[in-house]
């Protein structure tokens, strides 16, 4: 069997939008053959806008990687329909992300037949999960001919790394997500194989490190990233992060539940164990954190912030 | 004013984030309070809070609420264009008034309010929290002693990440500009501040700002230089978007000056040596650490409050339990209001505004 490919691409000038264009064609011409696409095909990009913080923070996807995907897209396959989406998230609502951090604009500026979709405001339909649970998603992002992830390059306070996974977590219309937080790693493989990827983009020009996915420091690193394989992009991602996939605790669950390969053909500008040193929060803090959160979900949590009814046992 | 045998019945109206996650935490922490009554629209919200407060008189009309002879007194816990209704309504009905900031969107809103208060013999109290800060209102002593000589200039400095960030609302309405944006968010919070440690008035304003919100066309930023009567100048810079939560006022005068933040507090004069920087820095640090603790403990027990909030809450019961002034009046909420809309008129005729 053909072993699924993650690619890299460094960006010379990250405020050049040109340098990301051409970034990005370099990077998906390689998968033109991998993936088949068909004619008149529904196309939907799931990007990360978890927070009202512009992509110079490192929090979010920069605008201008998407439209560079859009531009590949219709210059290399017959497109009838493009939809951006994001799904409410517990502090923000998408549409708002969408205007406030300028993606309409944007969008209405070079692309105004690309639809930007809030998730959570779409008909949704039942979906069986990698658990066996049956859970509720947009329709629109469940028929699309081909969905492709396009995430950011971050760490997490409780699983390390943020990156393809946790981006299709966000997938979920539900706003109050930080219900499931307490159940993280198996939320996220239960979500995220609602709809695997056909495409995983990584947007890694200005990442976060420290206390992400929000409070962390940006880090430049003028990279772009993508595979045909979610959890085989996750490893490359923790691999060029400093970290050891297996310790990455949904990648590792992910793979026990087969919903990925570990085993990949990588291919870069520059090697995927030359680590960008992302630094996690100092342990003493995370453990500290940890109680602290731990007593305040026993004691003082808000009914909204009350355990989901999705994750499973498993 | 209440019989002091009597538990005082508040009711609070709205349901959003500051009143489950703040006001209604803190008032239940109160020995001699009880929440009677709660006023909500959104049958959510109100499905949300009945099971989770065991509260059952809710209504999804305040005035309803007022009607009830269930509270003596009431939280406006409103987005800001219904601080106005919902306070007056309340005040004609007898009921002491306890409203988030900003006390009413307009300064002729806050006069209305303040007058009413005063005309029926009402407890009006805006929620300007930060006033019960131990460093500021230590700053606010000081320089009332005369300590810092005469004041010559202020710098002041409030920047939050914003109210998607830090915490979360549940409308977009904070970035509508009818509500005003930052100015009225934070601009309220460090305006009101700056009056506590100098009572002079603003006089004189000039503000610029900045739009960071693509489509919303609220200001998100907004920085001012201004003159106080007395001769005082100064500037004030307060916004969203920052990554931190920062608070800062400088407070110069001919015989001293004070740095002073919601954490730290330094005095300094011309015979400050080393020695009283490392006393300050140690001082800080315990500052700091009660802060931890005391946040550690409230957790721990339970109640997740802020101190300032649990201080604005005591001193709103005890101002209606003996009938005393509360620390800080309508008539205080009228003069910050003064100053915002001068920043408001500032920014938008990008002249200097006299009040």
């Amino acid at each position: 069997m053909e072993l699924p490919v993650v690619i890299l691409k460094r960006v010379s000038d990250i405020r050049n939008y040109e340098a990301i264009q051409d970034g990005i064609k370099a990077l998906l011409d390689k998968f033109k053959k991998k993936v088949t696409m068909p004619d008149k095909a529904t196309v939907i990009i799931k990007v990360n806008l978890c927070m009202l913080m512009g992509s110079e923070t490192g929090a979010t996807v920069d605008p201008r990687v998407a439209r560079a995907i859009v531009e590949w897209l219709k210059s290399s396959y017959n497109i009838e329909r493009i939809i951006i989406a994001e799904a409410d998230a517990t502090h923000l609502s998408a549409d708002m992300a969408f205007k406030a951090l300028g993606w309409r604009k944007y969008f209405r500026e070079w692309h105004p037949d690309v639809e930007l979709l809030n998730l959570s405001d779409d008909k949704r339909v039942q979906t069986k999960t990698c658990f066996g649970t049956e859970i509720e998603m947009s329709e629109k992002y469940m028929n699309a001919d081909i969905m492709i992830s396009l995430a950011k390059l971050k760490t997490h306070s409780l699983q390390k790394m943020t990156c393809t996974m946790k981006n299709l977590f966000g997938a979920l219309p539900e706003k109050y997500k930080i219900r499931y937080h307490h159940r993280l790693t198996d939320a996220i493989c239960e979500f995220a194989s609602a709809r695997r990827p056909d495409l995983s983009v990584v947007d890694g020009l200005i990442g976060m490190d420290g206390k992400g996915p929000i409070n962390g420091f940006p880090k430049v690193c003028r990279l772009l990233i993508a595979g045909n394989d979610m959890i085989a992009t996750e490893y490359s991602c923790a691999r060029l992060m400093g970290f050891k996939p297996k310790s990455i605790p949904h990648v590792a669950k992910a793979l026990k539940l087969g919903l990925g390969s570990s085993r990949y053909h990588f291919e870069g500008d520059i090697l995927e164990n030359n680590h960008l040193d992302f630094k996690l929060m100092p342990l003493w803090e995370e453990l500290f954190r940890k109680l602290i959160k731990g007593i305040r979900e026993k004691k003082t949590a808000r009914p909204y912030e009350k355990t989901g009814s999705h994750i499973s046992d498993v | 004013m209440i019989n002091n045998k009597k538990k005082l019945r508040i009711g609070i109206v709205g349901l959003g984030r500051v009143a489950t996650a703040t006001h209604i935490p803190v008032l239940k922490l109160l020995e001699d309070v009880e929440i009677t009554a709660c006023a909500e629209k959104n049958k959510e919200r109100i499905h949300r809070v009945k099971e989770f407060l065991n509260m059952q008189n809710v209504f999804d009309d305040y005035k309803e609420m007022y009607k009830s002879k269930l509270v003596d007194a009431v939280y406006i816990c409103v987005p800001t264009h219904i601080h106005h209704d919902a306070t007056i309504s309340a005040l004609q009905s007898g009921l002491h008034v306890l409203c988030e900031k900003p006390m009413g969107r307009t300064v002729e809103e806050a006069v209305e309010m303040s007058l009413l208060a005063k005309k029926n013999n009402l407890i009006l109290m805006p929620g300007f929290k930060y006033r019960y800060n131990d460093n500021l209102q230590h700053a606010a002593q000081i320089i009332s002693s005369g300590l810092l000589g005469n004041i010559i200039q202020v710098e002041a400095t409030f920047m939050t990440p914003g109210p998607y960030i830090s915490w979360d609302p549940k409308s977009e309405w904070y970035l509508e500009k009818k509500h005003g944006g930052v100015v009225y968010d934070i601009g309220v919070h460090i305006i009101e501040t700056v009056n506590l440690l100098i009572p002079n008035k603003i006089n004189h304003i000039y503000a610029y700002s900045s739009q960071g919100y693509h489509e919303y066309d609220t200001p998100t930023n907004v920085s001012c230089s201004f003159k106080m009567e007395g001769g005082i100048t100064g500037n004030v810079i307060f916004g969203w978007r920052s990554s931190i939560d920062f608070t800062r006022v400088s407070v110069f005068g001919t015989g001293g000056a004070i740095v002073v933040g919601l954490k730290s507090f330094d005095y300094f004069n011309a015979g400050t040596d080393p020695k009283d920087r490392i006393y300050s820095h140690i001082r800080n640090s315990f500052t700091e650490a009660k802060t931890v603790t005391k946040r550690i403990f409230s957790i721990i027990k339970g109640s997740e409050v802020s101190i300032n909030d649990l201080e604005q809450a005591k001193a709103f019961v005890n101002s209606i339990r003996d009938g005393s002034a509360p620390p800080v009046s309508g008539e205080n909420a009228v003069n910050v209001h003064k100053v915002l809309r001068a920043i408001e008129d500032s920014i938008q005729t990008k002249k200097e505004i006299t009040i």
